[in-house]
């Protein structure tokens, strides 16, 4: 463990000296990303892990369907498959080597995870057992869908994560759990550490540190219906956004087909893969007509789609906005032994028996493809092309490799987050063994921290945070969701400059400082209003249908013009655009039929 | 739709001369919406100083375990409506230090669980390129071990934890139960034997409380006694 | 593999050893039952039991049955007293009188049980 050396300390303003805290590496985020990172370079590093949950509470532990490798445990399986599935499902939009990269290393990470312990399930001969899952398939998509989605029952992500969890104490990780990070304090290209606010004790503490690594996670909460907990509110990107960085391909966000109607909480896909049917008011199975081939089993760009729109038709039950996933033939025994969870999760929040009882299930955000460029060692880009930004690295669901393109795959995000957490702790690791030195931190360092908390312990307008909160969720489902349109998005616009405005005469009920969940809430709007801009902008500038990306005024797909990824940086107002191309290798795009 | 009053035991760590006090909110609760729902309706509507923890929505992060009508459970998973009552009161998780309205120091949990090494112990390495085997059936016996939220609802209503706050607590018990029950486990001796102590598995008078406030149905207890066997047969 | 130090225990011999105490006692008052009240039935006098309690085998089944119900009623009770008092020199106090208790109990037990004859 280093100790504090008072000499670089003191010349800190406005933060006490004992909240100054040095650790050669500091990771915000004690997600999958986050703590396989910490897993990988605490053997050498003194490595401190600061969250804003406790540990544990981090929405990985959400995941329920799998994480994907081509162990062919069950059925013959190879990294190329995996690889056509993943650049095939991402719309030809993931960058191939990166891909080849992931999928290539897939097996060693989650054999990995299985020595340090994780309760994965078992095939009969004592191999981890591996299920289905949308969007992967057999022999280049020639043949059915293939089991490759490894699975610990439907509680894979806690599994996981818990699992790393464990691993971070036997290896005496450093955690400040409920910490929020609030600024980075990069300088001429270099990390140097970053601001954080202690939540329990109230406070602004600076990390100093040589090497910092984001795996802030989602931001599925800017849309009113959404899968992802609460504090998914994708702090990570605005504070990279602030700190003078760009963010890539933000218009990219997933709908999952099968929210639970109104909560959003997930019917994992395991559900579809365990062979559930979806069916509309008529009773038919209607992805028949969208995929005649993979039928429930097409990725879910696809399937969220063809569900809204059999919805805006008027053929959801009883012309509401839902549709039901009926698992009843599967057999009691079946879903009581593969799908605990959902059976479960269908009976606390819609009291519905699904052994018995159709569920009803609604597209719900689910997962944001976009964010912080990095290269394949998860080190961040600060053109968004090449330079690195010296002593930062991102990894998981807040980064964009990418991987995903377009539209991720089922199971490719919890192997994303693990597999590039443990690159970027590999690369810091490189980093930090030819580096001695901290490098300088600058007295000015928590000067905007300072006044952001500052500015919100005293707002006193008249607007509440959660109204605020509300009207953009509900803009941004109406006018950027799933079906988007020039003229949609325009009003987006105009909407969001809007709730900027009443943004700027908040009000906040809480004014202590000990744990102020209040104070928080306002912080975590300031973040979603920011990083929604591009999102919206992204996507109005982006005139053709991709992936998840779809646009009723451009409904093809457009490699000509927009066979490229976008980057995007705020200053004051402005929003700056920029591209690069996409890195094919392997696959040549082809027209995407499922 | 009715209208539910809800008792909320609050407490102001800015105000500590006034301890511990009940406020009652009113609101609004449809078919569908949790204990959770409703806190979150008061806290953005009404009173913005309102603090509990949440994250998930979903009964998986273990977040928001609080005490609803003197019964430990998520506030996520409990529909208002299947309490079948128009006055509903909400208290922080006894047995720990209250930080601010509902919530808690979870540092009793950390340590316990800390007590007992909460990770796989291998002697052997792992075999390359392939994962170690464990058929069904051995796989099967984590079942009920594994799937703990750490939401504290069981230490909270242990009256052993009640009387000794160094006691390791359910929680950790059955974290140690999961490695010891594992066949990949190698050293189920370095979990048993923090355990014998003075604060540890003896202090467990089968209450059976654990089990009860379990919100995912896991049994701590039984857990606790496949413990106390262990280490007496490793005694003999 | 056995453990090496066989004598620090958190208290698992001693929480094994109650449950055995237990067990034992339990198989003890079925017996006292089944002798007095059902193979005793129509004799049960003085004599009798005197005669019964007079013999060494007796003495012995006596003398174990104070000391394992000793045991247990005051490893129970101090349990309790482990579980909710807290301040040292409480703790002390509670233990020298269980022990003193405990002594005068087994003193007083052995005396009655030994020198016991009939007709003596
Ligand atoms: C319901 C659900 C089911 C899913 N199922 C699957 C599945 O079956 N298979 C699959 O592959 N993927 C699945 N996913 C996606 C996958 O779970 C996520 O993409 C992945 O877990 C992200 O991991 P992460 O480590 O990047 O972030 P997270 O696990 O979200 O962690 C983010 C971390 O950042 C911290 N943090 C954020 N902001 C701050 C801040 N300002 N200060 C301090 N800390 C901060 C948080 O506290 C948290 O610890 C699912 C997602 C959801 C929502
Ligand atoms: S909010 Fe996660 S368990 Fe209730």
């Amino acid at each position: 463990m280093s100790t504090i050396d008072p000499e670089t300390i003191h010349d800190v303003e406005g933060v006490p000296v004992h909240s100054v805290h040095r650790h050669d590496v500091i990771i915000v985020g004690a997600g999958l990303a986050g703590m396989r990172a910490a897993v990988e370079a605490s053997d050498e590093f003194d490595v401190a892990v600061l969250s804003k949950v406790f540990p544990t509470r981090s929405h990985s532990g959400g995941a329920q369907g799998g994480i994907a490798a081509s162990l062919a445990n069950e059925e013959e399986d190879h990294w190329e498959w995996h690889m056509f599935d993943t650049v095939k499902g991402s719309d030809y939009l993931g960058d191939q080597d990166a891909i080849e990269i992931m999928v290539k290393e897939a097996p060693v990470v989650v054999r990995e995870f299985e020595h340090y312990g994780t309760p994965f399930s078992r095939t009969p001969e004592g191999r981890i057992a591996q299920r289905k899952f949308g969007g992967h398939t057999k022999d280049f998509g020639r043949g059915g869908p293939i089991l490759r989605a490894c699975y610990a029952a439907d509680r894979t992500g806690h599994a996981l994560l818990h699992n790393l969890y464990e691993v971070c104490i036997k290896k005496e990780v450093r955690f400040y759990p409920e910490f929020y990070a609030l600024s980075l304090i990069i300088r001429d290209n270099v990390c140097r550490g970053l601001v954080a606010w202690d939540v329990i004790n109230g406070g602004v503490h600076v990390f100093h540190a040589k090497a910092v690594m984001f795996g802030t996670g989602g931001y599925g909460k800017v849309f009113e219906i959404t899968s992802n907990a609460l504090a998914n509110t994708g702090d990570g990107l605005s504070l990279v956004l602030r700190a003078g960085l760009p963010l890539e391909d933000m218009e990219f966000v997933q709908f999952h087909p099968t929210g639970l109607y109104l909560q959003g909480i997930l019917v994992s896909e395991a559900a579809r893969g365990e062979g559930g049917y979806i069916i509309n008011d008529k009773g038919e199975r209607f992805m028949e007509r969208y995929a005649p081939d993979k039928m429930e089993l097409a990725p879910r760009d696809l399937v969220s789609r063809s569900i809204q729109t059999e919805i805006n038709e008027g053929r959801g039950i009883g012309g509401e906005a839902y549709v039901y996933c009926d698992l009843r033939h599967l057999g009691e025994d079946a879903i009581m032994k593969k799908l605990p969870q959902i059976h479960e999760l269908a009976w606390k929040f819609l009291h519905v028996d699904c052994t018995k009882e159709p569920i009803p299930i609604q597209p719900t955000a689910h997962y944001s493809m976009g964010g912080i460029p990095t290269n394949k060692d998860a080190q961040v880009l600060a053109d968004g092309k090449e330079r690195p930004v010296e002593g930062f690295y991102a990894a998981g669901e807040c980064a964009c490799v990418s991987v995903h393109g377009g539209n991720r795959l089922g199971t490719n995000s919890l192997l994303e987050a693990s597999l590039f957490g443990r690159r970027a702790g590999k690369s810091m690791v490189r980093f930090l063994r030819g580096t001695r030195e901290f490098p300088e931190l600058p007295a000015d360092a928590a000067k905007l921290a300072i006044k952001e908390i500052e500015r919100f312990l005293s707002a006193d307008g008249g607007e509440r945070v959660a109204d605020i909160r509300e009207d953009l969720q509900g803009k941004m489902t109406d006018e950027c969701g799933i079906f988007r349109s020039a003229e949609k998005l325009e009003a987006m616009v105009k909407d969001l400059g809007e709730l900027e405005k009443r943004f700027e005469k908040i009000k906040i009920d809480d004014r202590s400082n000990k744990f102020n969940s209040d104070l928080l809430e306002a912080i975590e709007l300031g973040h979603m209003l920011e990083f929604s801009e591009l999102i919206v902008a992204g996507a109005l500038k982006r005139e053709e249908s991709r992936g998840a990306h779809s646009r009723t005024d451009f409904p093809k797909r457009d490699d000509e013009k927009w066979l490229k990824h976008t980057l995007a940086w705020k200053k004051g107002d402005e929003i700056t655009f920029d591209y690069k191309p996409v890195i094919i290798t392997r696959f040549q795009p082809k027209e995407r039929t499922y | 739709m009715a209208t539910i009053t809800f008792k909320i035991n609050r407490f102001n760590p800015d105000d500590e001369r006034r301890g511990h006090f009940m406020q009652k909110y009113q609101v609004e609760a449809k078919k569908g919406d949790t204990i959770l729902d409703c806190l979150n309706r008061i806290k953005w509507k009404q009173d913005g100083s309102l603090t509990f923890r949440r994250s998930c929505r979903s009964g998986i992060c273990g977040s928001c375990a609080m005490t609803i009508d003197g019964v430990n459970n998520l506030a996520c998973e409990v529909q208002v409506m299947a309490l079948k009552r128009d006055t509903i009161t909400v208290e922080p998780l006894r047995g720990y230090t209250v930080i601010k309205d509902l919530v808690v120091s979870l540092d009793p949990l950390v340590k316990g669980m800390l007590k007992v090494k909460p990770y796989m112990i291998t002697k052997t390495p792992p075999p390359t390129d392939q994962e170690r085997l464990q058929s069904p059936e051995e796989r099967e016996k984590l079942d009920g071990l594994y799937e703990c939220i750490l939401c504290g609802s069981c230490t909270s209503s242990c009256p052993s934890f009640w009387a000794d706050k160094e006691y390791i607590g359910p929680h950790a018990f059955l974290k140690a139960y999961r490695f010891v029950a594992d066949t990949r486990d190698e050293a189920p001796r370095e979990h048993l034997e923090p355990l014998d102590d003075k604060h540890g598995l003896w202090r467990c008078h089968t209450i059976f409380n654990c089990v009860e406030a379990c919100p995912k149905d896991l049994n701590p207890t039984k857990a606790i006694s496949e413990l106390k066997k262990a280490l007496v047969n490793d005694k003999f | 593999m056995r453990y090496k130090e066989t004598v620090r225990s958190g208290g698992a011999l001693l929480w094994y050893f109650q449950r055995v105490s237990g067990v034992f006692l339990a198989v003890v008052l079925f017996l006292h039952v089944y002798i007095i009240h059902v193979a005793l039935k129509d004799e049960l006098t003085f004599h009798a039991i005197a005669d019964r309690v007079a013999t060494p085998l007796w003495k012995v089944i006596d003398i174990s049955f104070l000391v394992v119900a000793l045991f247990h009623g005051l490893y129970g009770a101090w349990i309790v007293f482990d579980d909710y008092i807290h301040k040292p020199w409480m703790r002390i106090t509670l233990f020298a009188a269980l022990s003193i208790v405990a002594l005068l109990a087994l003193i007083l037990g052995i005396l009655t049980i030994l020198p016991f004859q009939v007709g003596g």
